[in-house]
């Protein structure tokens, strides 16, 4: 009788020390997964912050090019409100936001790659200063960009097998751990990068 | 390749590794024993090695002295952290460095590997006279990181290729390779120590051949370079498991197989594979981005292991994509004759 219940309270304490370790490891997966959400929303508040003076310097040389010019602000100005409600929302697990934001991300991407296109055709704009020094620390915005999403998405995999294996998943289960959603395109045409040339 | 299997391959194969160097350790504690208490025993003081007597327990505790204070040492030197250590090496901060250096993307490089590493980006520091191409980082994260660069490497690389390379330093911070290193170095520094006291030993009495001092001097030596050899050697593997685990996370942050083989090629092909040009080169050697050649004999004690061998577990067809580069550029630049063509065409 006392020998059963030594066996059974140490069982028991066993089972709890392992649930708090895999609750623990959760937490730290799940955090990493929000800290990696938000390096994504820092680095695309680099980026809108950018894009109006790219726009500035480029409307000096592009006077006929009024249209494109109010796309890329247009589209910067929605994907920003888009930005904003996702991180008011807070949904470092996910619901619709990201979703969203997603999508007014490659509206943002499609309008820079035609805006690129366009200056293209003006040499002396390519040629300004300026705006070469914009160039590269867009490009470097739009890697930074990807790099936050790619860790992001790293980190949404390693926290949804940990919540998926064997026996965190019970504690999961209980605990209401829910899957992290990854940052994905909302369509096939707008998967399209932007192309920036050092050209 | 697959980043994620390779990386928790090496991880095993350096943990092993890191045991075997304790053990290296241990045996050499137990030879500072032999050696004092045998060349105790060769003169008569004491009858058997199991049973040393006060003075020869006071050498051994005077040896294990030394050994300490060679660590402390140097702890010291490495305890200031990664910024002393750049600027003894002659290296400065990028905001001081000239115009043609500042201008290029090396900054906004590092800032997109450190978001892609997750990790916080250290201070970067080049080396504006050193040719070599070459980066590495120096320091642990609690005294402070910093990454340097030399200028040879910013020049010789392009944007991917710095990138990549970039992306394998901040591969050896994030796998902790930075602490592991410097501990490395200090647990090298008691041996070191060793060394230098039976140096000094054999120094002091030239005159009279066979004087203890001289006999345990040479023992100590033996004992203390058997033990640099054997920890060098182990060193040199477990840095060479990091370099492989490096390669690997800097294809996980920066998924561009294609970019880090390209700058292990440059390295290997286009310029001269200097090592740096410090007394201090050697120490710092598995802090770098490639080792440089070695030679066959010598690969046992190389810090990274060979080209080749690192572009072959990046990318397996590496050398098959160079050579049909290079045929493609060599019949750009003759084209075939109308002659030949006729020839072939006949044939």
């Amino acid at each position: 009788m006392m020998n059963s219940l030594i066996v059974v309270s140490v069982c028991s304490v066993a089972v709890m020390v392992l649930a708090v370790v895999l609750y623990n490891r959760l937490v730290a997966l799940r955090n990493r997964v929000r800290n990696a959400y938000s390096q994504i929303d820092v680095q695309l508040q680099r980026r809108y912050e950018l894009i109006p003076n790219l726009v500035e310097t480029a409307r000096a040389y592009l006077t006929h090019e009024r249209e494109t010019l109010l796309a890329v602000t247009e589209a910067r100005n929605g994907a920003e409100r888009c930005r904003q409600a996702a991180s008011e929302a807070s949904g470092a697990a996910g619901k619709n936001p990201i979703a969203e934001l997603a999508m007014a991300e490659r509206g943002v991407a499609g309008a820079l790659g035609r805006l690129n296109l366009v200056m293209e055709a003006y040499p002396d704009l390519k040629a300004d200063e300026r705006m070469n020094r914009l160039h590269e620390d867009l490009a470097s915005t739009e890697n930074r960009v990807a790099f936050a999403r790619q860790a992001y998405s790293d980190a949404v995999m390693r926290y949804n097998t940990g919540i998926e294996t064997f026996p965190a998943i019970v504690v999961a289960q209980l605990l209401r751990f829910d899957q992290a959603r990854l940052f994905e395109a909302g369509s096939e045409e707008h998967r399209e990068p932007v192309t920036v040339s050092f050209a | 390749m697959d980043f994620l299997g390779a990386q928790s391959d090496t991880r095993a194969r350096s943990r092993l590794l890191i045991v075997l160097f304790v053990l290296a350790l241990a045996a050499l504690g137990a030879g500072l024993h032999i050696a004092v208490t045998g060349v105790a025993m060769l003169f008569g003081v004491v009858p058997s090695l199991s049973e040393p007597n006060g003075p020869v327990r006071a050498m051994i505790g005077l040896l294990w002295a030394g050994v300490l204070l060679g660590t402390l040492f140097r702890w010291l030197d490495v305890r200031h952290g990664g910024e002393k250590l750049a600027r003894r090496l002659g290296a400065a901060p990028l905001e001081e460095a000239p115009q043609r250096i500042s201008d290029t993307p090396l900054r906004n490089v590092v800032q997109e590997m450190a978001i892609a590493a997750s990790q916080p980006a250290p201070p970067i520091y080049v080396m504006t006279r050193e040719h070599c191409l070459n980066a590495f980082v120096l320091g642990t994260p609690a005294t402070g990181l910093v990454l340097v660069v030399t200028a040879g490497a910013l020049e010789a690389f392009d944007r991917a290729q710095l990138q990549a390379v970039i992306a394998h330093e901040f591969g050896h911070i994030a796998s902790g390779d930075t602490v592991v290193n410097m501990r490395l170095l200090v647990a090298l520094g008691g041996l070191h120590a060793l060394d230098e006291i039976g140096q000094l030993w054999q120094s002091r009495a030239h005159d009279r051949q066979l004087h203890p001092g001289v006999v345990l001097g040479g023992a100590l030596r033996t004992f203390a370079s058997l033990g640099v050899l054997l920890g060098g050697v182990l060193r040199a593997a477990v840095s060479r498991q990091r370099e492989y685990l490096a390669d690997a996370q800097a294809v996980q942050f920066t998924r561009d197989p294609a970019a880090l083989a390209g700058a292990l090629h440059v390295v290997a092909h286009v310029a001269d594979a200097v090592p740096l040009h410090d007394h201090r080169g050697a120490e710092l050697a598995h802090l770098c981005f490639s080792g440089g050649r070695a030679s066959r004999w010598r690969r046992i004690l190389a810090s990274h292991p060979t080209l080749p061998s690192r572009i072959a577990a990046i990318d397996p067809h590496h050398a098959l994509r160079q050579r049909v580069r290079a045929r493609r550029r060599e019949a750009v630049r003759h084209p075939p004759t109308a002659a030949w063509r006729e020839d072939r065409a006949g044939r």
